[in-house]
């Protein structure tokens, strides 16, 4: 099974913590934002994901 | 009281009526207790005064909580960091505005755009190697046994090291840029006062020489000859912008350096759990900015008539979020006063929060952590020798500038 995780622009400001700790899953553009690297996303690293979720000090994540 | 902190107000338990909080209270943010210990000061303000007034520096609110703080740096159009020209120092200071912290979007956004690409995660990563070298550099000079200081061995040289090789800055300058960066920002008087006009003169030279110098597309290069929305940056932006990266990057790296020092040579069994677990690192790192705060607090301008907890905040009044008390703040974090190294969710406001998150945070916590390993590879034992000898500066930004550790020779 897959998830998908939502990320919102307007709140997300690069403190990359979701980067730092599930490199799999998220990424950084040249701005240093937020990306997802993948649109399905293996239940394997739901928790990973959801963990950043938390720790986003912006709220930018969601899982859906 | 010798450093006019007096933290009474008009809110105690047991007052009864509830006049308008705060009115009677004189709390400076500039005093030598906010600098030494200002953590008691926070808590009585966070449980009995969270929207606090003031009467120092023309007279101020100062949230103190972490939900205030967190929504008042969100709304920046309440909460503006232009504030019609104030800034956000409060008071207002000579040097303003700076840029692009003095400004609010959509401006503020345009000239972060041209510096973020040099602070990004991954143009940072790729300073590791150069950071461990200096790091390694540093601690192979620490004495084999007995007391040194270590902030001017380390916590102090270090980011200096990073930040002028990041600016490309002659390597004669140094000193004396460092010197005057910690005069300008280590108190309200001395800002407005004769360290200011010598930086100023001092960094204006280094960019009319840059100016002068064929392109090299560097950081320095794009706060001399940036631009934006097609327009170049003039000799005033480029100023403002080299010194708000100079106040900015360097003491509050070595605040944050000096703390999880103090904390680890206090605490030696996190020092045996962070050899065994490096993949607590990464946690350690976000913890020790949490709990050493090193941006204390930031100002805000009011722009239309607000309030917060039931309290109006009428338009114009200066705002000072306290960031450094949110993060000790027991309703968003769980033992705010101890360092959890593997704290998570961790969702500190060390680096700001909002369009304002330091530029820099990158580049800090990658110096933390290559810090951090490489003491604990090649440290010995270590212990504070003297706490009495510990010394801060500053305020808005805060941090140990003299910690005198004690080695234990290695058998």
């Amino acid at each position: 099974m897959t998830f998908r995780v939502s990320t919102d622009m307007e709140r997300c400001q690069g403190h990359g913590k979701c980067v730092i700790q599930c490199p799999e899953v998220f990424d950084a553009d040249e701005q240093g934002y937020v990306v997802v690297r993948a649109g399905e996303i293996p239940d394997s690293l739901r928790a990973a994901v959801e963990r950043c979720v938390d720790d986003c000090p912006e709220g930018a994540l969601g899982v859906t | 009281m010798g450093d006019n902190m007096d933290t009474t107000t008009s809110r105690g338990p047991g007052t009864g009526a509830d006049p308008a909080p705060g009115i009677d209270m004189h709390f400076d943010h500039w005093s030598s207790k906010m600098a030494y210990s200002p953590y008691d000061v926070c808590v009585r303000l966070r449980n009995e005064c969270p929207v606090a007034r003031t009467d120092k520096h023309g007279g101020f609110f100062v949230l103190s909580r972490y939900d205030y703080v967190f929504a008042a740096a969100l709304i920046t159009e309440t909460f503006s960091s232009d504030g019609d020209g104030l800034g956000v120092a409060i008071p207002p200071q000579d040097l303003r505005p700076l840029y692009p912290i003095d400004l609010d979007p959509p401006y503020h956004t345009r000239y972060r755009q041209i510096l973020n690409p040099f602070f990004n995660m991954r143009t940072v990563a790729r300073m590791e190697d150069s950071i461990r070298g200096l790091a390694r550099e540093l601690i192979a000079a620490f004495p084999a046994s007995g007391v040194f200081d270590v902030a001017a061995a380390f916590t102090l040289p270090l980011p200096r090291r990073v930040g002028f090789q990041m600016l490309s800055f002659p390597e004669e300058r140094t000193a004396e840029v460092s010197e005057l960066v910690e005069a300008v920002m280590s108190n309200v008087v001395e800002r407005q006062g004769a360290a200011a006009p010598r930086l100023f003169a001092v960094l204006s030279e280094i960019l009319a020489e840059r100016r002068a110098q064929p392109r090299r597309d560097d950081l320095l290069d794009t706060v001399v000859f940036g631009e934006v929305d097609g327009v170049p940056v003039d000799e005033k932006q480029s100023f403002a912008m080299l010194i708000l990266l100079l106040m900015g990057g360097l003491a509050t790296t070595s605040a944050a350096l000096g703390v999880m020092i103090e904390w680890l040579a206090d605490h030696p069994e996190d020092v045996k759990r962070l050899r065994e677990h490096p993949e607590l690192h990464n946690l350690a790192v976000d913890e020790f900015v949490r709990y050493s705060s090193p941006v204390a607090h930031i100002g805000r301008t009011v722009m239309a008539d607000t309030e917060i907890d039931g309290c109006p905040l009428p338009k114009g009044s200066r705002v000072l979020l306290g960031f450094g008390s949110a993060n000790r703040d027991d309703r968003a974090f769980r033992r705010p006063d101890e360092v959890l190294v593997d704290r998570q969710p961790n969702k500190h406001v060390g680096f700001g929060i909002g369009p304002h998150r330091c530029i820099g945070s990158h580049v800090a916590k990658l110096q933390i952590k290559v810090a951090l390993e490489e003491l604990l590879a090649a440290m010995p034992p270590f212990l504070v020798h003297d706490h009495g000898q510990t010394h801060w500066v500053g305020s808005e930004s805060r941090m140990i500038d003299r910690l005198i550790l004690a080695l234990e020779p290695t058998p």
